[in-house]
């Protein structure tokens, strides 16, 4: 085949793609708005118990575990019976991943090999069907835009996270490149959403030639979305603001991979002029919740089941508990209440957007990263986002790390941003004896870099007394 | 009587657990676990010497010296060498460079090497000379007929690997060593694959300079030797110059120790060596030809097992004749990252995955990299039958 062919098969193909998940995400979209909460939840206990009995039938270690916590498919009958259902935990998942946890012929049910970035502590391996790995941001696009194809997406996020979903978007149309390739690919913008920029090993340090090429890339294509990393997407808005740059005019910004703090959201909203939504998702699940205009997070009932258990109980509306998360779609390999290390704060009442299904009203970051404070406040959680609040709206801060030594011992470091506002660490200090306690300490110290994890994501917030309290 | 199972007492690390079941290393190309004895001979020093080497005279020194210098010993022991043709290097790595510096090579040079060798047999002939490469055949081979081929008027050594780090394939380099000598080309043997699976005698083989590295010997890391002819170290200057290599220095000149210590400028790394020293004796301990028989023993059982693993692609596919337990495979259409991972987690078995540093040879497999099983003298039969099923057992789901 010569290469013209080739190119028009290739964009017929990434056409065809467009709007078949443009049709499966409106088909979605109606059915949150037209369904009841009741018929929402009935249809997906429905998928569930077909999950289950499946699992049960076919895959050993649900066999062992649910033999082990006597459980049968057929006792499962209502969703208070759930909690009869022993959790699935990562490192369950790998010690048994592939040969015990997988299921079925490849040839018949095709799947692809993923591999989580690491950021709750390992990483992971997973399956997940190959028809199951939507081009997940389109759902939030269609949200933001109303449309999907011909909608310009840029996304910028960590070297590990470009490279999964490069591979993983090749087959649907998006493409990683280099930023001197950029040029060459203007027509990327009238045949794909998603354009994934290069990324760098340390965003918070980035060398301002790379920042400098990122905005000229992001104002060459022009998108509608900025989407990626809030860390990232908060850099480049700092740089922005510092280097007095023409801000790229985008529709929206759409966050993912990693915790939307308070004050990085209020960062992309000061410097982009636009609104800032989160889409929750996990490279294993997929994608759990969108953000919608009333910033509340709608859990795509279709696809997951989603739970929030605070001491081995359904947690409350407005009590944050564990993420337990059930994948709808994934036969290959079930991942059937799954403890996804995240903590989330449950949602109440119906929302005025006029969708449906479960709302979770935040995603308060990871939950081996809680902060239990001394004192009169002792038993008292405190998630990374609840800890950002301290630092938000503080003048002069690029980044932070908080770290709990010991129970009333606090090192927090601080990366000046080099703006003009002063930093006053008098104000940061009484603000934190207010949240961790009158007779904590805190030392404070600033630092000219703040380093990522090995996964190359930040981890601003971390006790090294407690763990995962919730 | 080669008994695996009381030499597996005496490395530590084989009672690892990890989630409440035994650990299989089978990376052992990458660096091989060590003995009770060189973790103790390690531990004396520290304990009870500390002490630099050549250069004091008060007991604890004295000791050093003595206990340094038997160290030496053993390992020319080990290879059939004289002890002052034993130059104490940090690896193989550095003891290949070294040679290439004797050499005092120039682009004008060549050099001729298999596509198979490991880069540190590659690179610091590509860096100073000219390299000519010899391809393997279908089975990973490489003949003297193919060095004789490729050598030319101008080429000065035959840079030959011993044994390959991928494939586990034994190079005839006695043979293709007596070929060079006829054609009076130098030669050099990377034996870091090779020295804990073989029975070596420097002098049978002929060659010019052997190279090998502590750590895939059952010693420390951080310490290596280079076996050079002792013309070669009489007549060449150092690499490195400074303290404790020289016998008198002047204002405007310094006379050079003869070698070995000529060539040993600065503190040496001591404990590494003392341990190096304990790896050889252990090894002589258990008798090099014992070795060789437990090495082909696993050596047999790993390729068979793996050629029954449907799934797998060995590289390569088949290759009889003398190898050691070393097999490179990629699984399915996994990438090899992957593969490696899963078998670490849910297997509990330690390989190595990547080019394996000779990347000329993977790309020749047309592969971007591969798992790689090594294996060791303490390593066992049954443990290749665990591997075996994991590798089905994962290649029935996933490959």
């Amino acid at each position: 085949m010569n290469v013209v062919a080739r190119v028009a098969v290739s964009a017929a193909r990434r056409a065809y793609d467009c709007y078949r998940y443009y049709f499966y995400w409106r088909a979605q979209e109606k059915m949150y708005r037209r369904w009841s909460s009741e018929q929402l939840k009935a249809a997906q206990w429905e998928t569930f118990r077909r999950l289950l009995g499946f699992a049960y039938e076919r895959i050993p270690f649900y066999q062992d575990k649910f033999s082990k916590a006597g459980v049968t498919p057929e006792g499962i009958r209502t969703p208070e019976d759930l909690l009869r259902i022993p959790v699935l935990t990562k490192d369950e998942i790998r010690q048994n991943f592939p040969d015990r946890l997988v299921e079925g012929n490849r040839r018949f049910h095709p799947f692809q090999i993923g591999q989580t970035s690491g950021s709750t502590g390992e990483s992971l391996h997973f399956v997940r069907p190959e028809t199951g790995w939507h081009r997940t941001i389109g759902y939030s696009v269609l949200l933001r835009t109303g449309r999907v194809a011909n909608i310009p997406v840029v996304s910028l996020t960590t070297p590990q996270c470009t490279a999964a979903s490069c591979s993983l978007h090749d087959q649907e149309g998006a493409h990683g490149v280099g930023l001197g390739k950029c040029q060459k690919v203007w027509f990327l913008r009238h045949l794909d959403q998603v354009v994934e920029l290069p990324s760098s090993e340390s965003i918070l340090c980035a060398p301002s030639r790379y920042m400098e090429q990122l905005v000229g890339v992001i104002s060459y294509l022009a998108p509608c979305i900025l989407y990626g990393d809030p860390v990232y997407l908060g850099s480049l808005a700092l740089y922005l603001k510092k280097a007095r740059k023409p801000i790229p005019e985008v529709r929206c910004i759409v966050t993912s991979f990693e915790l939307l703090t308070g004050s990085l959201r209020d960062r992309l909203r000061d410097v982009f002029g636009c609104d800032v939504y989160t889409q929750y998702g996990a490279s294993e699940v997929s994608d759990i919740a969108n953000e919608c205009e009333h910033h509340r997070l709608h859990v795509r009932a279709n696809i997951v089941m989603v739970e929030a258990i605070r001491h081995g109980v359904p947690a409350k509306p407005g009590e944050i508990g564990r993420a337990v998360v059930t994948d709808l779609e994934n036969y290959n390999m079930p991942l059937i209440r799954y403890d996804i290390g995240d903590l989330i704060e449950v949602g109440n009442g119906p929302c005025p957007c006029g969708r449906n299904t479960d709302v979770i009203e935040q995603v308060h970051g990871r939950a081996r990263d809680v902060i239990t404070p001394a004192g009169a406040d002792k038993g008292r959680a405190l998630t990374p986002l609840q800890v950002d609040e301290v630092f938000r709206g503080l003048g002069g801060i690029a980044a932070y790390r908080l770290v709990q030594r010991s129970e009333n011992q606090y090192d927090i470091t601080i990366m000046r941003d080099g703006l003009p506002d002063n930093f006053d660490s008098r104000t940061l200090e009484g603000r934190c004896r207010a949240m961790f306690g009158q007779g904590s300490h805190f030392n404070i110290t600033s630092v000219d870099e703040i380093k990522p994890e090995r996964s190359k994501k930040y981890r601003f917030v971390y006790s090294q007394v407690s763990a995962g309290a919730v | 009587m080669f008994d695996v199972a009381a030499i597996r007492k005496e490395f530590p690390a084989l009672q690892r657990q990890l989630s409440g079941r035994p650990v299989i290393f089978a990376d052992n190309a990458s660096t091989s676990l060590k003995p009770l004895c060189v973790i103790q001979a390690v531990d004396y020093y520290y304990r009870h010497l500390c002490a630099n080497v050549h250069r004091g005279v008060n007991v604890l020194a004295q000791e050093v010296d003595t206990l340094y210098e038997d160290a030496r010993g053993s390992i020319a022991s080990l290879i059939h060498a004289r002890p002052a043709e034993i130059v104490f290097v940090r690896n193989t790595t550095e003891g290949i460079n070294l040679a290439a510096h004797l050499l005092g090579l120039t682009k004008q040079d060549d050099i001729v090497c298999s596509l198979a060798e490991h880069h540190s047999n590659f690179l610091p002939w590509l860096a100073r000379a000219n390299v000519r490469c010899v391809v393997p055949d279908d089975q990973g081979r490489v003949t003297p007929r193919a060095f004789l081929e490729a050598a030319t008027p101008k080429t000065k050594l035959f840079a030959l690997g011993h044994v390959s780090n991928v494939t586990g394939i034994v190079s005839p380099v006695a043979e293709i060593i007596q070929e060079a000598r006829k054609r009076g080309i130098l030669t050099l043997v990377d034996a870091a694959q090779s020295v804990t699976h073989m029975p070596l005698d420097v002098k049978a083989l002929g060659c010019d300079f052997l190279a090998f590295s502590g750590h895939k010997m059952l010693g420390p890391s951080g310490i290596g030797v280079l076996w050079a002819r002792e013309e070669f170290l009489q007549s060449r200057l150092p690499m490195l110059f400074g303290g404790g290599m020289v016998s008198s220095v002047s204002a405007d000149r310094f006379q050079v120790q003869p070698p070995p210590h000529g060539f040993e400028a600065g503190t040496p790394n001591i404990e590494g060596t003392l341990g190096m020293g304990a790896a050889a004796e252990f090894l002589m301990g258990l008798g090099m030809d014992n070795v060789r028989q437990q090495s082909r023993r696993l050596a047999e059982a790993l390729v068979s097992q793996v050629a029954s693993v449907s799934g797998l692609r060995a590289f390569p596919q088949n290759s009889p004749g003398d190898r050691v337990p070393i097999v490179s495979f990629a699984v399915g259409s996994m990438s090899p990252d992957d593969a490696a991972a899963i078998l670490c987690n849910r297997y509990n078995i330690m390989v190595r995955s990547g080019v394996h540093c000779a990347e000329p040879l993977v790309r020749h497999f047309g592969q971007k990299g591969l798992v790689r099983v090594s294996l060791c003298l303490y390593n066992t039969v049954e443990e290749i039958e665990y591997i075996a099923e994991s590798l089905s057992a994962l290649c029935s789901v996933l490959a």
